[in-house]
């Protein structure tokens, strides 16, 4: 694994001293260690996918392989015994199974290239991992060739994958057997497939035929090559995407398509007719987080991705929204419109777009640090989201901040640590989503904006297609804002449980105090005043647990981080306090609730 | 007609014989004022107490400046802060308890006013305050009565037609069909119920059961004229939540113009409401037989 990492880092370094007027543009691709030819015949009827795949696998390790391992994602919707089943407590956002609506795949036959019949084993009683034994070791540097057929049965829509609108609607994902990652001498990086887990895979290239019914549309990771009628009045798309980790499609009779050049990137949106209303809003979203985030952190697909596309998916089959796949993503999760105050489908779909960088091309692990993904991705969402609208919620002149809605998410599980496994983490979404999103726009407030947008960049261009861990992340956050930053970054928040809660202890008389209570330090500035003075400032360092003021005067009023409030700090509301309450706020509440009591008073329509 | 019991005249020269309307009906409490203004005091001033009890911990909340700031900026950020234990101030449930209880209170408060208002709105001349009181003692035990039988009636018609929306719930325009006839069912309870009332008063009969039967007698002889008034009445309350709206986002410090704003509103809210029991009043009299012969007299 660390070969293959310091081979990209060379060859990027390489193609950056030879190339360097064009570096920011000039990509090295990545090895194609594992990809994939697929044909396949999708059946509406009957819901399933039936073909076959030829799998190419290349030893890029120093270790050889003895055997494969597969994964087989749909197995996980076979029943309610499975691991993701019990985990997931039978539903995913919301969207439940239906065990009359199952999914499977069948692994029909392995065939090496040269003949050579091979014999599938489930090495777990959960069959979402297949193990398939080699008559020869792949040895480094070799590549190993199998032809697999088979049929996957799609489950109705309820987590990610499936179909809707009585067949009409498919999303395929993770839906064909797909090998796990060889890690050398510590073998094959492949879990069973929990419920808080998402997938972890080798780049390669995919050529995918899909026959459909004629007067389909598809939207698929990669570019469209050729289309052509079949004489049983099927048509078959042929689908070709280099340098990526997964390939993902959906297809509908029913789709209506939107297009648009983003430079050298072609945007497409499939969506249902009805739909038109929340397109404009997805394809907004779309555009200008994309336009945010290449200026931000680097190009997209640093500059090797030429096709963008999403699916909006219809109504019922909101459990496949909000999913991310390269090149391709899904929005829709919430099930249907929403008003335009609330701009949920506009979070889902920076959200989505935004893995494009932390996850398609800087491809974590998303099973062992899936708060590399989801975190980082957070952070970056908060930002566009704060860039493009202000705020998610913007309704009646009351608003929320999406970062706002995430920390309300965070202080109720602030005791959480980032890094861990997904399915072994204590509170899965806090831990992977709000707690880094806090965290790293804490970091932002301390190191400062363009700081931090050179530790990103830093991180996108250094480990763009590659697989970097925790500790990676940490090296490059060392490096670039300081190796002290990166300490009490990863010690007190990505691997501690600890937290910051900076408050305003006392204010009586010409006495006042503030405390930091929790294990995290954040450094503040505190500002206090005196009567008929002006205000004085100074900076708590990490040293002083407590503060102390005392003067001749009357206090009249301390704030701690007047300026910014680090999103880490548990009570925002205790950070300042004046001497005297504010009449006015007061008795605005009064009228509010007097006007809520008179509407409870007088209810009983004309009988009372 | 003079009836020895109320010792009000009741002449129905001046609305009885015919149809005020709604705007006609309102502008009669606004003439009358009396129980518009009994009913807003009785509604307010125990509001007002409730409001206070339960807000009295956001007089320490107003020491800290972010929740004055959210309030102003109208964040909700602050209900982040506000649900932490940290926070230490919360709500009062007692208060929350006691303004129930108020609630509940207040039903008897206002439905002894009802007789004095009803008889307010049937007479020639505005009765004096004596005279009111008197209407409100000789009605108060008929329209308990016939408030809870009519309160007792809706909640059944409710929860029957809930019960049938939520087993036809899978096919969804028969649940919203089931729950739309609730309410309306629901609704013909209270009219059914405020008519019975103004026809009580207008014959100057005590029996709640007498009330009820004339009541219905009195729906199925006008019923056109007063469903539209019910249903005027209705879209006039809805009109005025939303004109309400606004006044309900004004930002928290700008307190006093959400209390002019807010006010208003609640008074001509209560002055509609007002406004049908007038119209009612006035569709029931040509009805009642010994007011009639006193007309054509």
């Amino acid at each position: 694994m660390r070969r293959i990492r310091m081979l990209a880092v060379i060859l990027t370094l390489l193609g950056v001293l030879l190339l360097a007027p064009a570096a920011a543009t000039a990509e090295v691709p990545p090895p194609a260690v594992a990809s994939y030819t697929i044909e396949v015949t999708y059946l509406p009827d009957s819901y399933r996918i039936v073909g076959e795949e030829v799998v190419r696998y290349t030893n890029v390790t120093d270790t050889p392989i003895p055997d494969l391992v597969f994964h087989l994602y749909l197995n996980a919707f076979e029943s309610a015994e499975t691991v993701w089943m019990q985990e997931a407590g039978y539903s995913h956002r919301g969207y439940s199974f239906n065990p009359q609506e199952a999914g499977h795949v069948n692994v029909h036959s392995l065939v090496l290239e040269d003949g050579t019949e091979l014999k599938q084993e489930f090495p777990y009683d959960d069959e979402t991992l297949m193990r398939v034994a080699l008559p020869e070791p792949v040895a480094p540097g070799e590549t190993v060739v199998v032809e697999v057929a088979f049929e996957a049965q799609l489950p109705r829509v309820f987590a990610r994958t499936g179909w809707a609108d009585e067949g009409e609607f498919v999303m395929a994902g993770q839906w064909f057997p797909k090998l796990g990652v060889w890690e050398g001498e510590e073998g094959w990086n492949a879990y069973v497939f929990h419920a808080n887990s998402e997938f972890y895979a080798d780049f390669g290239t995919y050529h995918v035929e899909i026959t459909l019914p004629e007067g389909w549309a598809v939207g698929a990771t990669g570019a469209e090559k050729t289309r052509s009628t079949d004489e049983a009045g099927t048509v078959t798309y042929v689908y070709s995407a280099e340098n990526v980790i997964d390939f993902a499609w959906s297809a509908s009779p029913n789709f209506e398509e939107y297009r648009e050049q983003l430079g050298n990137v072609s945007l497409r949106i499939l969506h249902y007719p009805e739909q038109e209303g929340t397109l404009r809003r997805v394809r907004n979203a779309t555009v200008g987080a994309f336009r945010l985030y290449e200026t931000w952190y680097g190009e997209y697909g640093k500059g090797l991705y030429d096709q963008l596309t999403v699916i909006m998916v219809p109504p019922e089959a909101g459990g496949a929204g909000g999913m991310e796949y390269p090149q391709l993503f899904t929005v829709g999760v919430m099930g249907g419109y929403l008003p335009g105050c609330v701009r949920l489908t506009e979070v889902e779909t920076v959200h989505e777009l935004g893995h494009q960088w932390f996850q398609s091309v800087v491809a974590t692990n998303e099973a062992e640090d899936p708060w590399l993904d989801e975190g980082f991705t957070d952070y970056i969402s908060t930002r566009a989201m704060e860039s493009l609208y202000g705020n998610v919620l913007d309704c009646l002149g009351w608003e929320l901040s999406y970062l706002a809605m995430r920390r309300a998410e965070y202080l109720q599980r602030p005791h959480v640590p980032m890094a861990g496994r997904a399915w072994e983490l204590d509170a899965y979404s806090v831990a992977t989503y709000s707690k880094p999103a806090v965290a790293l726009t804490t970091l932002q407030q301390l190191v400062g904006e363009e700081a931090m947008l050179d530790f990103m960049q830093s991180y996108y261009e250094r480990y763009a297609f590659a697989h970097p861990d925790t500790e990676d992340v940490r090296e490059v956050m060392a490096e670039s804002l300081s190796e002290g930053t990166a300490t009490w970054f990863f010690e007190q928040l990505v691997y501690g449980e600890g937290t910051f809660d900076a408050h305003v202890t006392g204010l009586e008389g010409n006495e006042g105090a503030v405390e930091r209570r929790g294990e995290v330090c954040v450094p503040s500035e505190v500002l206090w005043q005196y009567a008929d003075a002006p205000p004085m400032e100074a900076s708590w360092a990490c040293e002083e647990p407590e503060l102390n003021f005392a003067g001749s005067d009357p206090l009249v009023g301390i704030q701690i981080n007047p300026e910014e409030k680090p999103p880490l700090d548990l009570n925002h509301l205790n950070d300042e306090l004046q001497e005297t309450p504010d009449l006015g706020v007061w008795l605005g509440l009064v009228v509010r609730a007097l006007d809520i009591f008179q509407g409870l008073f007088l209810t009983g329509g004309g009988l009372w | 007609m003079v009836s020895t019991q109320q010792q009000v005249t009741i002449d129905g020269q001046s609305t009885m014989n015919s149809d005020p309307g709604v705007v006609g009906s309102v502008l009669r409490t606004i003439k009358r004022p009396r129980p518009l203004l009994l009913f807003y005091l009785v509604t307010a001033l125990p509001a007002l107490l409730a409001a206070v009890l339960i807000t009295l911990p956001g007089l320490e909340l107003a020491r800290y400046p972010v929740f004055r700031e959210a309030l102003a900026e109208r964040n909700l950020e602050f209900l982040v802060e506000g649900a932490l234990p940290a926070t230490g101030e919360s709500v009062s449930l007692f208060a929350a308890l006691g303004a129930m209880l108020v609630a509940l209170g207040l039903l008897f408060v206002r439905a002894y006013l009802q007789g004095g208002t009803l008889l307010t709105y049937a007479a020639a001349s505005p009765p004096s305050g004596r005279e009111f009181l008197r209407g409100c003692n000789r009605w108060f035990g008929p329209f308990l009565l016939l408030n809870f039988l009519g309160s007792l009636l809706a909640l059944i018609v409710l929860v029957a037609f809930g019960v049938v929306a939520a087993l036809v719930s899978a096919t969804l325009p028969l649940a919203i069909l089931a729950a739309v006839t609730g309410l309306l069912v629901a609704g013909l309870v209270v009219l059914w119920i405020e008519v019975a009332r103004a026809t009580a008063v207008l014959r100057d009969d005590r029996h709640a059961g007498h009330a009820l039967r004339e009541g219905t007698r009195t729906l199925l002889r006008r019923p056109l004229p007063l469903l539209a008034l019910a249903l005027a009445g209705l879209l006039l309350q809805a009109l005025l939540y939303g004109v309400g709206l606004p006044g309900r986002s004004i930002p928290i410090p700008a307190w006093f113009l959400s209390l002019l704003f807010l006010q208003l509103i609640n008074l001509v809210r209560l002055a509609v409401r007002l406004g049908r029991w007038a119209g009612e009043v006035g569709l029931v009299a040509p009805t009642v037989p010994a007011l009639a012969t006193e007309e054509t007299t």
